[in-house]
């Protein structure tokens, strides 16, 4: 079963997406904080990470860099939610290490085939 | 030039006096000339007179032997008295001679050998044959050799011409009797022409016997005389002979006078002459004192017009300088008005520093009494800090070093101190050199500088509390923009999120993973998701206004074709374009690599597109990109409503939708501005034109390479 992780503070964005992914039939992890996703994607091993930019504490971007330098699993695809107009949001993400992005808000008619592309 | 009158006067007095001397002359002259011919005159009638009696005398006794019955057969009693007759004139006469009527000499003494000559062709014998009356020949050369005039008497036997009893005149012997000794003056003389012009006598013997027309045939006032003579008139003439062989002379002037020898057969004329330089030699003694009179009168008028011009000049000259002195008095007078009356202080002092000279104001302003500023050191005026200042510039000046005007503080005499400008020029004073100085009080000059530097001061002082006020706000200003912008930030933030969950759920919703839902519920759940991505797009746009205005918007460049752009537009629009029942047109020329921000490009094209479509009901909407050197051109075209005038200059403010009587207004009002906005941000503009009904046109235009703009 394929597990995605969700890194997300908004508890509404959160259901939402859990509603889809599950939906789809999905295995969904949830994180509401940087340090709690870093802790999930080196504990659970998810096959995907949706990762919420605009985050309290470290923010999207410092979550993926600390994900990407744990040893556990670097190579685990980071899908970045991005807003629109936050200029420089896509570039710094993929400087961040990410692997693509999706911007909010989340269509639930294109949110899987953008999903499905970047898992392996 | 100024002597001309003086030239004229000279001119005028020597020709008067001139004239009045020659006009003297010219009547002495005449006088002498007609005393010359009286003299003539008398001479000639004296000899006219002798001659006459000498013929008177001759016609007597010849009227006498003519009537002598001897003489008119000839016998030789006749020839008796002939001789006889001869013999007691003997001095008077050459020759006694009978002709007979035939012009034969029947006999002749005392040469009696031409006897028997026929002398018939003589003029004078055949004027007697053919008149039978007395005839006076000319001088001509007789048979007997004699130069002779012949003097023949008529001679009838009973009233039948029997030739005539003649006898031959040596007319010279005649003439010198009583011609010969008319003598003018040295070489005056007499002489005699008979009626038919020849010379009878003259005391030039060639002349003799020759026509006086020959003789003075260059002459033509000789032969006008002559002509006079012959008529047997009494005159005065004057002619002129041309080449006298005898005197050798080319011309001379000759006086003369004319009467006639009145016989009672012929008329001769006694001419005397006297060449006309002999009589004026007479008065030359005159005309030489004449001479020298008019010299020394040219003289003395000289001297006298030379005098009188300058005396004249004198005169004026003495006029011109008692004007000039005029003018200087004048000049003088002015000069001292103005030293006097200038109120800035006029003084000179001498190379040991005392004042020789002070203008009234000098006097007035440093002296307590005035008198006492003459004859005082300079310095002494000048205040005590000052002096030794003062002192070296007054050498230095003195020395004759130039200086520029400079201030100095002087005391007046009443006491008080006061600032002036010191101005000294090197200059000569009674032969001395001395030191003019002019000082100009500036003192209200001084006070009034200082007031109104102390009213710059305060000035300057309240500009830089001013600046520091508005520096202030300023930077109070730039707080609360940069709190703005934050506050914008992080509330379009907190605004999207919700927002987000409610397009997301009702996407859910309506895709029906939530559970089934009929299509009414499924309508009105599309309402609100439209609803809300309305207001998501309306945040957006603020959130980049409120960026591009706080400048924290940044270009994210690449390099791309605007071709995709284009594309990717085109096809955005197809399908609204289709329902419409409009046509887009879209002309490209190839592929353009541009190097810029590719969505916000892409954001802006759309935005033109959207717009053009928004208020297009029927026709086209035409996308035209046209690359111009380094820049790039996208009109958009439509054949829309178009805008007024009036409205093109609100099109880029926000919120300024154009009011349009039921039309959907479903736009956020701040697409155009904002567009136009990122357009600049992007180094480039937009641009529109339209007409009301007839459609716009939107240029939009940035470069090909994108550089970051250091205003926006």
């Amino acid at each position: 079963m394929t597990t995605v992780l969700v890194v997300e503070d908004n508890e509404k964005n959160m259901y939402l997406i859990s509603f889809i992914l599950k939906g789809e039939g999905f295995n969904v992890i949830g994180a509401i904080t940087g340090e709690e996703g870093v802790e999930k994607a080196v504990k659970e091993h998810p096959d995907l990470i949706l990762m919420d930019i605009q985050l309290p504490g470290i923010d999207g971007y410092e979550t993926t860099r600390r994900i990407r330098a744990s040893s556990s699993d670097g190579k685990v695809p980071i899908i970045a939610l991005t807003s629109y107009a936050m200029t420089g949001d896509r570039e710094r993400a993929l400087a961040a290490g990410c692997t693509g992005y999706v911007e909010k808000p989340i269509n639930p008619d294109t949110i899987m085939d953008e999903i499905r592309k970047y898992l392996r | 030039m100024r002597y001309i009158r003086q030239f004229v006067i000279f001119l005028v007095l020597l020709v008067v006096c001139g004239f009045l001397l020659y006009s003297t002359y010219t009547e002495i002259e005449s006088k002498t000339i007609a005393q010359v011919n009286n003299e003539q005159i008398v001479h000639a009638d004296q000899a006219a007179a002798g001659i006459e009696s000498f013929f008177r005398t001759y016609n007597n006794s010849l009227s006498f032997l003519a009537g002598d019955t001897h003489i008119i057969l000839l016998d030789s009693d006749g020839r008796e008295l002939m001789r006889n007759f001869f013999n007691s004139h003997a001095g008077e006469i050459s020759s006694i001679t009978r002709v007979d009527e035939n012009g034969t000499i029947s006999y002749t003494y005392p040469i009696e050998t031409s006897t028997g000559t026929d002398i018939s062709s003589q003029s004078h014998v055949r004027q007697l044959l053919n008149t039978h009356s007395i005839v006076i020949s000319d001088v001509f050369t007789s048979v007997q050799g004699f130069r002779s005039v012949a003097f023949h008497m008529p001679v009838f036997r009973d009233g039948m011409f029997k030739g005539s009893i003649a006898i031959l005149i040596p007319f010279d012997t005649l003439a010198k009797e009583n011609l010969g000794t008319i003598k003018i003056l040295d070489s005056g003389y007499a002489w005699t022409i008979s009626q038919n012009g020849v010379v009878l006598y003259s005391p030039y013997p060639e002349q003799i016997g020759k026509s006086v027309f020959d003789v003075f045939n260059n002459s033509p006032t000789v032969k006008t005389m002559a002509q006079e003579a012959m008529k047997g008139s009494r005159g005065v003439s004057m002619y002129t002979v041309v080449g006298d062989p005898t005197r050798n002379l080319s011309e001379i002037k000759f006086q003369a006078i004319y009467l006639p020898i009145n016989t009672s057969t012929i008329t001769w004329s006694i001419l005397v002459s006297t060449p006309e330089n002999e009589i004026l030699s007479t008065i030359q003694g005159f005309r030489n004192t004449l001479v020298i009179i008019f010299a020394i009168l040219i003289f003395s008028l000289l001297f006298f017009t030379y005098y009188l011009a300058r005396a004249r000049g004198i005169v004026k000259e003495e006029e011109k300088r008692s004007k000039a002195e005029e003018a200087l008095r004048e000049s003088e007078e002015f000069n001292r008005s103005l030293v006097e009356n200038l109120p800035d202080i006029i003084a000179i002092y001498d190379s040991k520093g005392i004042v020789r000279f002070a203008n009234r104001a000098g006097l007035n302003i440093l002296g307590s009494p005035a008198s006492k500023v003459l004859g005082e050191p300079i310095l002494s005026f000048v205040t005590d800090y000052q002096r030794n200042d003062v002192e070296r510039k007054m050498s230095a000046r003195l020395s004759g070093i130039w200086l520029a005007p400079y201030e100095v503080d002087i005391k007046t005499g009443g006491g008080e101190i006061i600032t002036a400008i010191l101005r000294a020029i090197q200059i000569s004073y009674r032969k001395e050199a001395v030191v003019l100085v002019l000082m100009t009080n500036i003192t209200e000059r001084k006070q009034a500088e200082q007031k109104l530097l102390e009213a710059h001061r305060d000035l300057e002082m309240k500009v830089d509390e001013r600046t520091r006020e508005l520096s202030e706000a300023n930077h109070h200003l730039q707080e609360l923009d940069r709190l703005k912008s934050m506050f914008v930030a992080s509330m379009s933030h907190e605004l999207r999120t919700p927002l987000n969950s409610i397009i997301g759920f009702t996407g859910i919703m309506a895709k029906g993973l939530a559970g089934e839902i009929n299509p009414e519920q499924k309508k009105q759940l599309g309402m609100v998701q439209d609803s809300a991505r309305h207001l998501l797009a309306l945040i957006n746009d603020v959130i980049d206004i409120s960026k591009i205005e706080a400048g924290k918007i940044e270009a994210s460049v690449s390099t791309f074709d605007l071709n995709d752009v284009i594309r990717e537009v085109r096809d955005t629009f197809s399908k609204t374009v289709e329902e419409q029942g409009l046509m887009l047109h879209v002309e490209i020329p190839g592929s353009i690599t541009v190097t810029s921000d590719e969505r916000r490009i892409k954001q802006i094209i759309m935005n033109l597109v959207s717009n053009a479509i928004k208020f297009t009901d029927t026709g086209r909407v035409d996308l035209i990109v046209e690359p111009k050197d380094t820049v790039v051109e996208v009109r958009v075209r439509d054949t829309g409503i178009g805008i007024r005038t009036e409205d093109l200059i609100k099109l880029f403010r926000p919120f300024s939708r154009i009011a349009e009587q039921g039309r959907l207004t479903d736009g956020t009002g701040l697409g155009l501005y904002l567009s136009h906005k990122l357009a600049r941000f992007l180094g480039g503009e937009i641009t529109a034109e339209s007409e009301q009904g007839r459609g716009s046109v939107f240029t939009f235009s940035f470069p090909l390479e994108y550089e970051k703009q250091e205003d926006e």
